[in-house]
């Protein structure tokens, strides 16, 4: 018996090897749910939504390793690889969720103080949360996560793609956005500030004096982490005008406004184009009254740039497009509205450099829908995620669910 | 020839215009524009009434209450009602001309399931005589003009969410108040449906209880119907009694006064103006004890009393004072409202809309539509994909509630929301409908809602499923279409109302302009 243990040990050690090596390429990069993904292939036969948010025919997207390379004429000869899309379809950059609070474990926001700016909402996280993949089956690829905005100074929030591997977020900003707030949600009794006036004083004292206590303070100054600031009323507006002048550049608006005079909306409007703002509004529901979802076009047409919130995960997979499509509607033109959850929201998050359109050298998050995405009946047929498909709509409905479905009618 | 057809200046020295100039001029303003209108088209014989004509716009209609289709053409309207359709219509001399050129004119969409401008909470005390028209504030300009805007043209409203029967729904039409173009509720129908409420997430002993509750109302409408037809019978009896009596006092009479005839001195006795008296006195005391319409008339036919106690009189009268004293009116059962509707239920005049969201709810609704035959809506319906063949067996409509769940599942209602719900219905043989649900401002959601009903396979066009569809569901033929001779509520849209940005320009209602676009293009 002893002498048969070398063989042993190295019998068990070659299946190691073999196994580790067997293994070794599936940790390259996330697999594919259906066949394997060429490294560079091009995109073809649909209509493809650019970086201004019209709808082009007749374009080929090609991808190399993850990123988009070019795009070319659908009847340029000798593209690599071509993949034929379903006619009628929609290429779109992945959506992006704003403001959401998905996979948000227990609490992920400080109570005790009202300025923390190295809280993190990447700590309070589950990347396993069942959120992330029912958001990608809806299209939206990447989503900016933040602590609940009631501090004055919240903490950062992140973006992170909504395709998750092995429990892993694939981020895409780590350092911010600094979420700033101003209104009623911020004051609160048992701690301060417990009125506006010393929530005033606070904000401006932190933006004085915080970069010499807080590293992410110092690099927002500095300009290299992107802030947000959350305001509930007009003369929130109004004070981030004025707090954030000065040679700090004007954080992206998060605004929930109830404004029923047109010119009180425009004369905004025009103040926050002046100062090159982008705004992210909603999300807008059926219940929304009219003045509130208005403000999305008359914004854009002043020259904001309007990014659009889903409310996630409170709301459903459609309430990011439903948003825009009820902006739509009071006004909003259908490229704007593409814009709004696409690179105006890149653009919001401090990300735009990665993700939000269809432009050479982006990473190649993309989705192939049935229609107009603005049509709340078009649906995903596939998702690809640093380009390799990782929705695919056949899997979707798998002809196993299907007969599931049928088995229970049946037997029931 | 007359001197005055002649004269340079058309006046007379007084300045009064000349008859005959007048005449002349009537004549040539009238030739004039009938050969405007004859250079357009062929001659109409109706060039002297107005109405209203949308010109050249893409008609939008789904008569098979399936499919949509479209048709270039003209809508004339005239007297609240589409006159003509088509590619070929005659336009009256008079009549307003929109153009329509670009546009596309639709069927004024109907909401199937709306809670617009309902301005009670609801109790939770359920009442079955409870009516949604009561809570309808018809003057609420701001949720109607939201609905106007969203192309909704009529509504059925429910009543207040209390658990069981929780009253009568109502059909509404946002028409015109009289001839101003404001639009306030038109009720349609008072009581279109029994609202019933099965309600969603009930513990199981509260499930129990209101089932059972449920069946007791019923139990107790059948027993009422029993009484009342109880009572008819023995009304009906009484009658004949009351005629027989009647018929023999009659002859008894006859045979007096032959006798009379024959020779007596009796006096012929005035049987029927003093017989009359005491009966009709004692029928008007009895009408006023109970002044019930429900109650028969008293009939007019009395028991005859001869006054003078004749002979052949008095032995004719007294076995019918005798008779008299025995008959006796049955008594009505009293008044009950709340059963008077349980039984236009339980006769199917009116349908049964049940909210039930369970499974298990929802084969409790289809048991009692098979005991009690009702007739059965189902709406909410979040799992009926799991019942859909008991659902099919009873051909019970079902108009679904919501269509997908939020990412965040803690809601224990709707986590259990499939969202190829529409497929798995209409596989099974389920008609599927969507309304906008029970949010106040919600008709903005209506097409929507129908168009992702459509995605996931309901099968139905989402045209289709807001016009013709709905209106077939609440069984009214004069609104969801455009064609001749139906009620003239349709939507003029600056495109196709299925594109995200289309948006509702004008709406007519009964042939009324009640909503204009105002504000400025985008």
């Amino acid at each position: 018996m002893l002498q048969r243990w070398p063989q042993v040990v190295r019998y068990v050690v070659s299946c190691a090897c073999i196994g580790g090596l067997l293994a070794a390429p599936l940790d390259a990069q996330p697999r594919d749910a259906s066949a394997a993904s060429p490294s560079v292939f091009t995109l073809v036969g649909a209509r493809v939504v650019k970086a201004d948010g019209e709808l082009y025919d007749g374009l080929a997207v090609v991808v190399d390793n993850g990123r988009i390379q070019r795009i070319e004429l659908a009847s340029t000869t000798g593209l690599p690889t071509p993949v034929e899309l379903p006619a009628g379809s929609v290429l779109c950059p992945g959506f992006i969720e704003l403001c959401s609070n998905l996979g948000a474990k227990n609490q992920n926001f400080e109570l005790a103080s009202p300025i923390d700016a190295e809280a993190s909402a990447l700590d309070a996280s589950d990347p396993s949360s069942a959120h992330f993949a029912k958001a990608l089956a809806a299209g939206v690829t990447a989503a900016l996560v933040w602590p609940a905005p009631i501090n004055l100074v919240s903490g950062r929030a992140f973006v992170a793609r909504t395709h998750v591997t092995r429990d892993e977020f694939d981020c895409l900003r780590v350092d911010g956005p600094l979420v700033f707030s101003l209104g009623n949600q911020v004051l609160r009794m048992d701690r301060e500030p417990t009125s506006r006036g010393r929530a005033l004083a606070l904000l401006t004292e932190s933006l004085r004096t915080g970069g010499q206590q807080s590293p992410t303070f110092r690099d927002y100054l500095a300009g290299r982490v992107p802030a947000l600031f959350v305001a509930g009323d007009v003369v929130d507006v109004e004070s981030a005008l004025t707090l954030f002048g000065g040679g700090l550049s004007m954080p992206v608006l998060v605004a929930d406004l109830d404004v029923r005079a047109t010119t009180e909306r425009l004369r905004l409007g025009r103040e926050l184009a002046a100062r090159k703002a982008v705004a992210i509004l909603g999300p807008f529901t059926f219940a929304t009254p009219e003045n509130k979802v208005r403000i999305a076009g008359e914004w854009d047409r002043a020259g904001v740039r309007v990014a659009l919130a889903g409310g996630w995960p409170a709301a459903t997979p459609t309430s990011l497009r439903q948003s825009a499509s009820l902006a739509v509607r009071e006004g909003l033109s259908l490229a704007a509205a593409r814009r709004a959850l696409t690179v105006h929201a890149a653009v919001a998050g401090g990300v735009s450099h990665r993700i939000g359109a269809i432009g050479s050298g982006l990473d190649a998050d993309l989705v192939v829908w049935s229609g107009d995405p603005l049509r709340l009946e078009s649906e995903v047929l596939e998702v690809y995620s640093r380009g390799i498909r990782v929705v695919h709509r056949a899997a979707l409905r798998t002809p196993q669910r299907a007969a599931t479905a049928k088995k229970d009618i049946d037997e029931l | 020839m007359p001197d005055v057809l002649f004269t340079p200046y058309p006046f007379r020295g007084d300045c009064q215009p000349a008859r005959s100039t007048l005449l002349l001029l009537a004549l040539g303003a009238t030739l004039f524009l009938t050969s405007t209108k004859l250079t357009a088209q062929p001659f109409s014989t109706s060039w002297l009434s107005g109405g209203v004509l949308i010109r050249d716009a893409t008609i939008l209609t789904a008569p098979d209450q399936q499919h949509a289709q479209t048709e270039l053409g003209s809508v004339l309207i005239d007297d609240g009602k589409i006159k003509s359709i088509g590619s070929a219509v005659n336009a009256p001399v008079f009549a307003r001309v929109i153009d329509g050129k670009g546009k596309f004119v639709a069927p004024g969409f109907i909401d199937i399931d709306s809670t617009l401008a309902m301005t009670t909470t609801g109790s939770s005390v359920a009442q079955l005589t409870a009516r949604a028209e009561d809570g309808f504030d018809r003057f609420d300009r701001d949720a109607l003009v939201g609905a106007l805007k969203s192309g909704v043209t009529c509504v059925y409203l429910r009543p207040g969410p209390a658990l069981g029967f929780a009253g009568l729904g109502a059909l509404v039409r946002l028409a015109a108040e009289g001839s101003t173009s404001v639009a306030i509720g038109q009720v349609l129908q008072t009581e279109a449906d029994l609202f019933l409420n099965l309600g969603a997430t009930q513990r199981p002993i509260a499930r129990v209880q209101l089932i059972a509750a449920v069946r007791k109302q019923l139990d107790e409408a059948r027993d009422y119907r029993r009484q009342l037809d109880l009572y008819q019978e023995e009304l009906t009896e009484y009658e004949q009694q009351l005629a027989k009596r009647a018929a023999e006092a009659k002859t008894a009479g006859d045979a007096n006064v032959e006798k009379k005839v024959a020779g007596t001195d009796a006096p012929i006795a005035p049987l029927v103006a003093t017989d009359l008296r005491p009966a009709q006195d004692a029928a008007s005391a009895q009408d006023l004890q109970n002044p019930n319409p429900m109650q028969a008339p008293p009939s007019p036919v009395p028991s005859p009393t001869p006054p003078d106690g004749s002979g052949a009189g008095a032995a004719a009268a007294a076995p019918a004072k005798d008779a008299k004293a025995e008959l006796k009116k049955p008594t009505q059962p009293p008044r009950r409202e709340d059963l008077r509707i349980l039984l236009r239920a339980l006769d199917r005049e009116i349908p049964v809309r049940c909210e039930a969201h369970r499974s298990s709810d929802i084969l409790n609704a289809l048991e009692l539509a098979d005991r009690y035959g009702l007739r059965l809506i189902l709406t909410g319906a979040t799992e009926a994909h799991l019942v859909a063949k008991e659902i099919a067996a009873r051909e019970v409509p079902v108009v679904l509630g919501p269509l997908e769940a939020p990412l965040d599942m803690t809601d224990e209602l709707l986590r259990r929301v499939a969202d190829n719900a529409p497929a798995l219905l209409r596989a099974a043989g389920v008609a599927v409908w969507v309304g906008s649900g029970a949010e106040p401002f919600s008709s903005r959601a209506l097409l929507g809602r129908a168009a992702m009903a459509e995605a996931r396979g309901s099968g139905v066009e989402s045209i289709a499923m807001v016009t013709s569809a709905a209106a077939a569901l609440l069984g009214v033929d004069s609104v969801g279409d455009l064609r001749v001779g139906a009620r003239a509520d349709f939507v003029v849209w600056s495109g196709d109302p299925r594109e995200p940005g289309a948006v509702v320009e004008r709406v007519f209602v009964g042939g009324i302009e009640v909503y204009v676009r105002t504000e400025t293009a985008f």
